[in-house]
């Protein structure tokens, strides 16, 4: 700002003492009178020639507080946020002895306007009649009136600035301003469009709550309160965003969450400055320890049992507004092959689930590398008929199995992504038609094997079979470079390229917590909900990795019940089963 | 200082998975010469005196917590003598890492890439080992313990394979040619189980230092354990005779497994990986210790500013010798070296440092 030059805003001469120039005699009485309102005459008409002020010269001389004057506090307000098509300035007056000039200021779209008018402006002129004369005496009195009885909403706040009023205005509240007082009533009418509470598309499950989380901050904080009723449970709030000043609350509970992550959580969203915010995964970018990775090191979700279920655990949710998606850290590499039904099916059901999903992704991972490296450098490790069959196969393609390979891996990729681009029932026709016709067509067409088909269907399977899609997907991008890897070297440049993989987890750490937490580290007691999910029962401790406060999750006394012999515990009570048979 | 801190069961681990390696590979090949069928007999003596000196070399580390070769050597010795020592070690291992690297790049191109060239191999295993010793000993501490216990479960099952083809009526008749072939097998076996003596520098890492003589002795015990069991299916495989003639007998013998009716056929491309792994992992584990080692006497920091310079002089080294053959009669030129780095020398500055009452557990413990 200071950089502008400061322009002179009058043009031309002062016409005060033009008119005493020309004239230059000193004036009579009578001449008084008429000089002094030919002066005016003029002085409006040279006003109207004035060169309205730039925005930035009227901001810097118009003060940012209010003042006890109604209507210049409602030229302050338009001085700093203009003229809005979306704004409504409502002005009208409270008592009859005499009326009290008052004004409403909301953002249509953002505030309820059913609200606005039942419980604002109808308590406020009628109930205020009802109301002792002396009780309104003064506007400071007919504030706290206003106030503490006549408005029946939930939450009405005092602001004194304009930057605390337009920054809560559009948020939803509406402000109430009083002539003769130099506070404003801040309103909590917050009401705008949402989309209700529906099952989360993303991590879909069988068996689990349906309820997922919305684009508005307190309804997600609520789902999750609903689940956590601890007063420990803490939901931090802060404002992130110069401009978009985005909402956005830290939960954790207190006395299970390791308070150095908490600590780290804080400063970290304290590092972040820019301009706008627009869904957590930029926030994740902002605040992610290792940005050349392409693992996600921050968990998100859209389903709040989930968040609680790792609140429980002793990690931090970080929820913004305007977007469903959660985010939980800190992230280990394991923790993205959990889905929240694992804990709700039997142990049994789950770990094979586990292990299912880690084969997954192992087949995701290297199925394509390893056809390549066994096709074109050791035929002779698979069993010799199994070795001429795939190589009848391969009889008439004309590429190299790597190229062959990679063809395919880039269709299939296409393929994914143009199904995601075509609205719902397009994609699926998208899905069929590549899926089954090109592959179809490819192989007759000789350009692929049949085998390499089946890998590529293979691939596609596992990786869809990973409940996490940040997962996935580094997952579908590292598959190219172990192919390379593969064609150059064999099945050793697989391992190579899978030790190099190992090697950078190795090195990752989430929010102080090692990535490969818990396979690194020889806690018995950790491995209890890793590939192998344990019996709900016998799961008594939080991970340690996490560093939690309170490591106990079952009592001790809960603890007896797995040692109790099970015909004991199922016999019907009472019932002697052989007398009745 | 508050560096790394490792746990005493990843130290351990850390050392099992520095004393796997190819050597382990080659070793029957040179020793059922010596020993005859008694070869796991030999294994399990050689053991139990690698157990022993692991158990002073953890003592010596845990009088110095938190101290490296190069600062606490100069404390018995002086300073010129202990740098020199102390680089004595540096060089050691650097040589340690160049002779796994070569060996292992020599077992790829055997069994798996008989095309590529061998310096292909050889960088790639260094770059890679590079970028994890770069990141210091707590990520290499991870990587070794997830690849550890898969790698032993991996070998026994494998080794189990091979109980088919096995006749362990090869192992007979014990002590047939009386019990000197096998004591002088066990001391060319505790001197092939270099590794254990990497302690002198993690036991500084260690949260509990006074668990470093434990460590050591259990990662000895495991490996030992393991090694005997592997060496007596190879010579029950193929008999005492012709194992002296294999130069991988150990990998021959997955060479003969074959499985029916599982989808991989031979077992020796999963076989020959798992020791590359096990090769791999010392490669990495001598390379950080030569670079923490030299960084530390010339007083620049940590293993991080020498990984790029040791990483050409590494490499130079490794390609050294001719080939396979030469490789090995180098190794067993240097086997006196490894008497003195791994037994003679830590147990002399251990009996040094307790008589001259130097580091903890003695009177004038701070001030050491």
């Amino acid at each position: 700002m200071p950089t502008v030059p400061r322009r002179d805003y009058f043009r031309g001469v002062n016409p005060v003492s033009r008119t005493h120039n020309v004239n230059g005699i000193r004036p009579g009485r009578g001449e008084t009178r008429r000089l002094a309102g030919e002066l005016l005459d003029q002085s409006e008409r040279v006003l109207n020639h004035i060169r309205p002020l730039e925005q930035w010269q009227l901001e810097r001389a118009t003060p940012k507080t209010l003042s006890p004057s109604l209507e210049e506090n409602l030229r302050r307000i338009k001085v700093f946020l203009g003229e809005n098509a979306d704004m409504v300035f409502r002005r009208f007056s409270l008592g009859s002895e005499p009326p009290v000039p008052a004004a409403i200021i909301f953002v249509e779209g953002l505030a309820d306007k059913d609200v606005i008018s039942r419980e604002l402006l109808r308590a406020a002129t009628f109930q205020l009649r009802a109301a002792p004369p002396a009780a309104a005496s003064s506007p400071a009195r007919l504030r706290e009136l206003l106030k503490d009885t006549v408005l029946s909403v939930g939450e009405v706040e005092e602001a004194g600035d304009i930057d605390a009023l337009s920054l809560r205005v559009f948020t939803g509240e509406t402000a109430f301003l009083l002539d003769g007082s130099d506070r404003g009533l801040m309103v909590n009418t917050k009401g705008w469009e949402d989309r209700a509470v529906s099952e989360p598309a993303t991590e879909t499950v069988i068996r689990g709550p349906r309820d997922g989380f919305t684009e508005t901050l307190r309804v997600n904080t609520a789902l999750v309160r609903r689940r956590i009723r601890d007063p420990n449970l803490r939901v931090k709030g802060y404002k992130v965003g110069r401009r978009s000043k985005t909402d956005i609350n830290v939960a954790y509970i207190e006395g299970i969450a390791d308070p150095e992550v908490v600590d780290e959580v804080n400063s970290r969203l304290d590092t972040i400055d820019i301009d706008a915010l627009l869904e957590s995964g930029m926030m994740e970018q902002l605040i992610e320890g290792n940005w050349l990775t392409p693992f996600p090191t921050i968990l998100n979700s859209e389903r709040p049992d989930e968040v609680a279920a790792h609140l429980l655990e002793g990690r931090v949710a970080i929820f913004m507004d305007t977007t469903p998606f959660v985010l939980v850290v800190p992230a280990t590499f394991d923790s993205f092959f959990h889905s929240s039904e694992d804990h709700y099916n039997r142990w049994i059901v789950a770990s094979s689930l586990r292990f299912l999903r880690f084969s997954a992704t192992l087949i995701a991972l290297v199925a394509p590398a390893v056809y390549i490296a066994v096709t074109s450098f050791h035929p002779d490790i698979i069993p010799v008929k199994l070795a001429l069959a795939i190589a009848a196969t391969r009889e008439g393609v004309p590429f190299p199995a790597f190229l062959e390979a990679f063809l395919m891996e880039i269709t299939l990729e296409l393929l994914r992504e143009a199904g995601i681009r075509l609205p719902g029932p397009l994609g699926q026709t998208i899905g069929i038609v590549g899926g089954v016709v090109l592959g179809q067509a490819a192989v007759s067409a000789g350009i692929a094997s049949q085998v390499m088909v089946i890998v590529v269907a293979l691939t596609a399977i596992s990786s869809f079979a990973l409940p996490s899609f940040d997962v996935a997907i580094s997952l579908r991008l590292l598959r190219f470079p172990i192919m390379l890897m593969a064609a150059a070297l064999g099945m050793f440049g697989v391992l190579l390229a899978a030790l190099a993989i190992l090697i950078h987890l190795a090195t990752l750490k989430s929010f102080g917590v090692w990535y490969l937490a818990p396979y690194a580290g020889y806690r018995l007691a950790d491995f209890q909900d890793t590939v192998i999910r344990m019996p709900l029962l016998s799961t008594h401790r939080r991970p340690s990795f996490l560093n939690p406060v309170d490591a106990d999750r079952l009592d001790d006394e809960l603890r007896d019940v797995t040692d109790r012999k099970s015909p004991e515990t199922f016999s019907p009570p009472g019932g002697d089963q052989e007398g009745a048979r | 200082m508050i560096g790394p801190r490792l746990r005493t069961s990843s130290v351990a681990v850390i050392l099992i998975a520095g004393m796997f390696e190819i050597g382990t590979v080659t070793v029957p090949g040179r020793l059922v010469p010596v020993t005859g069928p008694d070869l796991w007999l030999a294994s399990l003596l050689g053991t139990g005196i690698a157990m022993g000196a692991a158990a002073i070399v953890g003592r010596l580390a845990a009088r110095f917590p938190g101290r490296t070769p190069p600062e606490y050597f100069r404390s018995p010795l002086g300073r010129f003598l202990g740098a020199g020592i102390a680089l004595f070690y540096g060089v050691f291992w650097l040589l340690q890492a160049a002779r796994v690297t070569r060996g292992t790049a020599e077992m790829i191109k055997e069994f798996l890439l008989e095309k590529t060239p061998i310096e292909v191999v050889m960088i790639l295993s260094l770059l890679l080992a590079a970028y994890l010793v770069r990141h210091g000993v707590e990520p290499l501490a991870r990587v070794m313990e997830i690849l550890v216990p898969p790698g032993l479960l991996g070998l026994v099952l494998i080794v189990l394979g091979a109980l088919s083809t096995a006749d362990f009526t090869n192992l007979l008749p014990v002590l047939g040619r009386g019990p000197w072939p096998v004591l002088k097998g066990a001391l060319l076996v505790a001197l092939a189980l270099e590794g254990f003596e990497a302690l002198l520098v993690i036991g500084a890492f260690m949260t509990h230092p006074r668990e470093a003589a434990p460590a050591g002795v259990w990662a000895v015990a495991i490996t030992g354990v393991f090694v005997s069991f592997v060496f007596a299916f190879v010579v029950a495989t193929f008999g005492a005779e012709e194992t002296g003639h294999l130069v991988w007998p150990t990998l021959s013998m997955a060479e003969a497994i074959r499985l029916p009716v599982v989808l991989v056929e031979r077992l020796d491309v999963l076989f020959v990986s798992l020791w590359y792994l096990a090769g791999f992992t010392s490669i990495v584990l001598f390379y950080y210790l030569a670079a923490l080692i030299l960084a530390r006497i010339l007083g620049v920091g940590d293993q991080q500013t020498l990984i790029w310079p040791l990483l050409p002089l590494l490499y130079l080294m490794a390609i050294f010798p001719d080939n396979v053959l030469t490789l090995l009669a180098l190794e067993e030129t240097l086997l006196p070296l490894n008497a003195l780095i791994m037994y003679l020398l830590p147990a002399g500055l251990y009996f040094l440092a307790v008589l001259l009452r130097k580091g903890v557990g003695s009177r004038n413990d701070e001030a050491a």
